[in-house]
């Protein structure tokens, strides 16, 4: 008997399976992206739309027309404005001088300039605030106190600007240090050859070959703005500067009937908005200059004598937008009392004793996040390898629509995620009686709904290293859609899922717009928790816990650069 | 018996047909070659074959049994065949025993019997000691010898092999074609090798299928595409083959036929049934044409290029009736022609391309 034969005689598995299998899959992914982004956000529109049940714009013309809400708007469009200039100013000028130029340590630099986009931004304002009050420890140190009883110099509405603005700036410095890396060194040469000196060529000829990533990342940073509830919140609210992110948190707290249809309404406003930045930044960053896609050589402009001073200015830079307010931070969570000075005699730990341990709901704040973050991590991962695999290997209409339900999921600003699973999820679940209302698992549904197209990405990275062959070889091998999952797809996009699932629990963790319209007495979260300290006062508290958010980032961004070798480029926005 | 019977097999992308109405029956346990130029469509029936695509029309039958047709589709993973892919598709998270043993752990071989299996393949193909390795440690040559061997530890009754020497080094190619023989013999499966290489092609394969923009044009042993070409398609692209223009054929009934090419008198072979025509095209290769001696009513052609070949010189003549017509040959080395001499050219043998079929 010759092998074939006996290869042969081996027995065939029954037919129709594994079709079956991958079926049932898909028919579950769609049913976890549908019904967690897509048709929440749907009945958002449709509850703005049709209050009652039908089609009804008197309601939406009254809302939008009242004085309150036109005067928001505007306020939002322009702290969305003038700090996107703030943006653009300082992520263009960083991305040109790590891209560009011969500055020494800039990969130290890089890392401790991203560093505050990934810090949550209500505990980036609180350590602002603290930093710049008028008991400051840090201005006291340095004898430059502001006069007690004086306004709170950030509670105003330059206030919001400077803080969006630096706080967007790693957005920009992302977009554009990626254009100016497409960018050919002939083009430069070719100026250089004709004479042109340094800061000639970066006004006539580098940067406008980069305008697309520029503009680009000037729409993302709008976007970003017009969506960051912590800055808006802790610096809009105390000023009585309403913004639509501020008024739709505000008229949860005064629930009366017409309360959810109008936050209902004012989100889709907030998502109106969102959707054109977006779709402007789509817009801007595909009209890239057919003359730059030459050999990308990297280019070197030296700084000659120059280069030590703009080191200087390089880091006096980070000094003042991150070390600045971290000390005050820092500082404020070591003594007993805010405007305490820190000295030997007032140094405590009482207030991480309390936080961790002491205080029950403050600890119960960091057990709920964790329990949530560590599932949303785990299930999305799972999610993104299955999903992924669909959109890299069997891409059809519908995991395409799919995707972007998760990236418009993703885009928009959390409080209107937040603002339509309370909508979805407020009447008991079909069959079971139970509503999630009120319950950790409406956090859990935003959370997954959010964070999706964030998991995504990075898996997507993953799969576009990994050759199709490899996945057909497991096949021809006889394994079942499942099984080859297991043991081949799935190792091989194993790191850059990881780096995704650490992103996403760093995301969770400091997320606070949907946990904050979400958490009730039941479920308390981290994210909220500063605004709620600090709005009752306890500000050693409130440094303390941002303090500990803050370790916990860093943490994990040291532990996904760990990680760094083993993952495609670009995944991990941190690194330079 | 694992024969392919693909019968009418159509597929089109996009309103683009790549693959259309191709009809071939595959004989257990022979090695078949599928031969192409790139774009004739030929990975694409290598998929269908493997049920990565699914057919717009006709069927694929393995032993009998549907495998592929536009309503029914067995996965891949159900045909029971090997694929040796271009890249080798080896796991890199896997070590070498690992990878040559998976298609045996997925169906469930028993671990001792798995063990001995994995074994005996890697030997066969001489890399029982890098059993523990990584891919990633392993030569170009050595883990296509992995790949192989996964298809040996499975015995597969098919084996498809998609351009495996396209990414190996020319002197590495000619001791993995032994490699193919080896296994081929070793095996006993059935064999489909696709290529564009028709070295290689007539080199290892029993038949040779030519393709041409989605269609079989020919499929038959490497001797008779090189004799007897049905199209002159299939004349162009074997062998150097060259294209003739003939006039006044006259077949004599036994497969032998006589013309005028370029207004010289000239013995052909041609098909048994072919008839008196009065215009044919001809293949013939550079070992057909050689200088006309003395007595000869040869061809005139002026030499328009000489190469050297090693031991010979290839010379590119022009017709003088027809410039157009370029002639190869080969001179041997002693011979002192240079390119701009007129030469008297006699073509030795010849093949009548059939008439299309209406």
């Amino acid at each position: 008997m010759t092998l074939a034969a006996a290869g042969f005689a081996r027995e065939r598995p029954k037919r129709g399976l594994s079709i079956a299998t991958e079926t049932w899959v898909l028919g579950a992914l769609g049913l976890f992206v549908i019904g967690l982004s897509f048709a929440p956000l749907l009945r958002l529109v449709f509850t703005a739309i049709a209050p009652d049940g039908w089609p009804d714009a008197s309601r939406l013309g009254e809302v939008l027309g009242t004085r309150q809400v036109l005067a928001a708007t505007v306020n939002t469009l322009r702290v969305a404005l003038l700090s996107t200039l703030v943006s653009l100013i300082g992520g263009t000028l960083a991305a040109t001088l790590v891209a560009l130029t011969d500055m020494r340590g800039k990969s130290v630099w890089v890392f401790a300039f991203i560093l505050p986009l990934m810090i949550p931004p209500q505990v980036s304002a609180l350590a602002w605030v603290q930093a710049f009050s008028p008991s400051s420890p840090i201005l006291g140190l340095l004898g430059l106190s502001l006069p007690a009883g004086a306004r709170h110099p950030l509670y105003s509405e330059a206030g919001i600007v400077l803080l969006l603005g630096i706080y967007n700036s790693p957005l920009v410095f992302l977009t554009v240090r990626a254009a100016l890396r497409r960018l050919p060194a002939e083009l430069v040469e070719a100026g250089q050859a004709a004479g042109a000196s340094q800061a000639r060529l970066l006004f006539t000829i580098i940067l406008p070959l980069a305008r697309a990533g520029i503009f680009a990342g000037a729409a993302l940073t709008f976007v970003s703005a017009i969506g960051n509830f912590g800055i808006q919140a802790m610096l809009g609210i105390p000023a009585r500067f309403p913004t639509l992110i501020t008024l739709i948190y505000q008229k949860l707290n005064s629930f009366g009937p017409s309360a959810l249809a109008d936050m209902a309404i004012l989100s889709m406003l907030l998502a109106v908005l969102t959707i054109g930045g977006i779709t402007l930044a789509g817009w801007l960053g595909s009209r890239r200059d057919v003359r730059v896609d030459g050999s990308a050589r990297p280019l070197m402009l030296r700084l000659g004598r120059w280069r030590l001073p703009v080191e200087l200015f390089a880091w006096s830079v980070l000094v003042a937008t991150l070390v600045l307010p971290l000390s005050a931070l820092i500082t404020t969570s070591l003594v007993r009392g805010f405007g305490q000075e820190l000295t030997l005699a007032t140094l405590t730990l009482q207030n991480y004793t309390s936080a961790l341990f002491r205080q029950a709901a403050i600890r119960e704040g960091f057990l709920t996040s964790l329990w949530l973050t560590t599932t949303t991590a785990l299930v999305l991962t799972a999610v993104s390898i299955l999903l992924g695999y669909f959109l890299t290997w069997h891409r059809s209409g519908f995991v395409r629509v799919l995707h972007l339900a998760g990236e418009l999921a993703y885009a928009l600003p959390g409080i209107v995620i937040g603002v339509a699973m309370i909508l979805f999820f407020l009447k008991p679940l079909p069959l079971t009686g139970f509503s999630i209302y009120g319950t950790v698992w409406i956090i859990l549904a935003a959370y997954l709904a959010s964070f999706l197209a964030l998991s995504l990405r990075s898996t997507l990275g993953g799969f576009a290293q990994v050759d199709r062959s490899l996945e057909e070889a497991a096949r021809v091998a006889g394994a079942g859609f499942l099984r080859r999952m297991r043991d081949i797809v799935g190792p091989l996009v194993a790191p850059a899922a990881a780096a995704g699932a650490i992103i996403v629990f760093m995301s969770a963790l400091n997320e606070i717009q949907s946990s904050i319209l979400l958490v009730s007495s039941k479920a308390k979260t981290l994210g909220p928790m500063v605004v709620f300290l600090e709005e009752g006062g306890s500000s050693t508290l409130a440094a303390a816990v941002g303090c500990l958010m803050v370790a916990a980032v860093l943490v994990l961004m040291l532990t996904a650069s760990a990680l760094s070798r083993f993952l495609p480029r670009g995944v991990l926005p941190w690194q330079n | 018996m694992t024969d392919i019977a693909i019968s009418k097999l159509g597929k089109a992308f996009g309103g683009n047909r790549v693959v259309s109405d191709v009809t071939m029956h595959i004989r257990s346990g022979e090695f078949v070659a599928v031969l192409g130029p790139s774009g004739c469509g030929k990975t694409t029936l290598l998929r269908l074959i493997a049920g990565f695509e699914r057919p717009d029309a006709g069927s694929v039958r393995f032993a009998g049994e549907l495998a592929s047709s536009a309503t029914h589709h067995t996965p891949p993973e159900k045909r029971d065949l090997g694929i040796v892919f271009q890249n080798y598709a080896l796991w890199p998270h896997m070590s070498v025993a690992e990878n040559v043993g998976y298609s045996l752990k997925v169906t469930g071989v028993p671990a001792n019997e798995r063990e001995r299996r994995v074994a005996e393949a890697l030997k066969t193909v001489a890399l029982d000691a890098m059993a523990e390795r990584r891919p990633s440690d392993l030569s170009g040559g050595q883990r296509q010898r992995v790949a192989l061997s996964r298809c040996l530890a499975a015995r597969n009754g098919i084996v498809l092999l998609d351009e495996p020497l396209a990414n190996l080094d020319v002197h590495l190619r000619a001791a993995m074609e032994h490699e193919f023989t080896r296994f081929h013999q070793a095996s006993g499966s059935t064999m489909v090798y696709i290529t564009h290489d028709q070295s290689e092609a007539m080199a290892l394969a029993d038949r040779v299928a030519v393709m041409d923009a989605g269609r079989l044009v020919q499929f038959a042993a490497p001797s008779t595409l090189y004799r007897e070409p049905a199209t002159e398609m299939v004349a162009g692209f074997i062998g150097e083959g060259i294209v003739l223009p003939a006039e006044d054929i006259v077949a004599d009934g036994d497969g032998r036929a006589h013309a005028s090419i370029l207004g010289s008198p000239v013995q052909l072979r041609c098909a048994p049934g072919e008839r008196a025509r009065r215009r044919a095209a001809i293949g013939l290769h550079p070992q057909d044409i050689r200088l006309a001696t003395a007595n000869e009513r040869g061809l005139s052609a002026r030499i328009r290029r000489l190469s050297y070949r090693g031991g010979s010189f290839r010379a590119e003549a022009v017709s003088e009736a027809a410039p157009e017509t370029v002639l190869a040959f080969d001179l041997p080395e002693q011979a002192p022609l240079a390119p701009g001499a007129a030469v008297s050219l006699a073509i030795g043998d010849g093949w009548v391309i059939p008439a299309l079929a209406a």
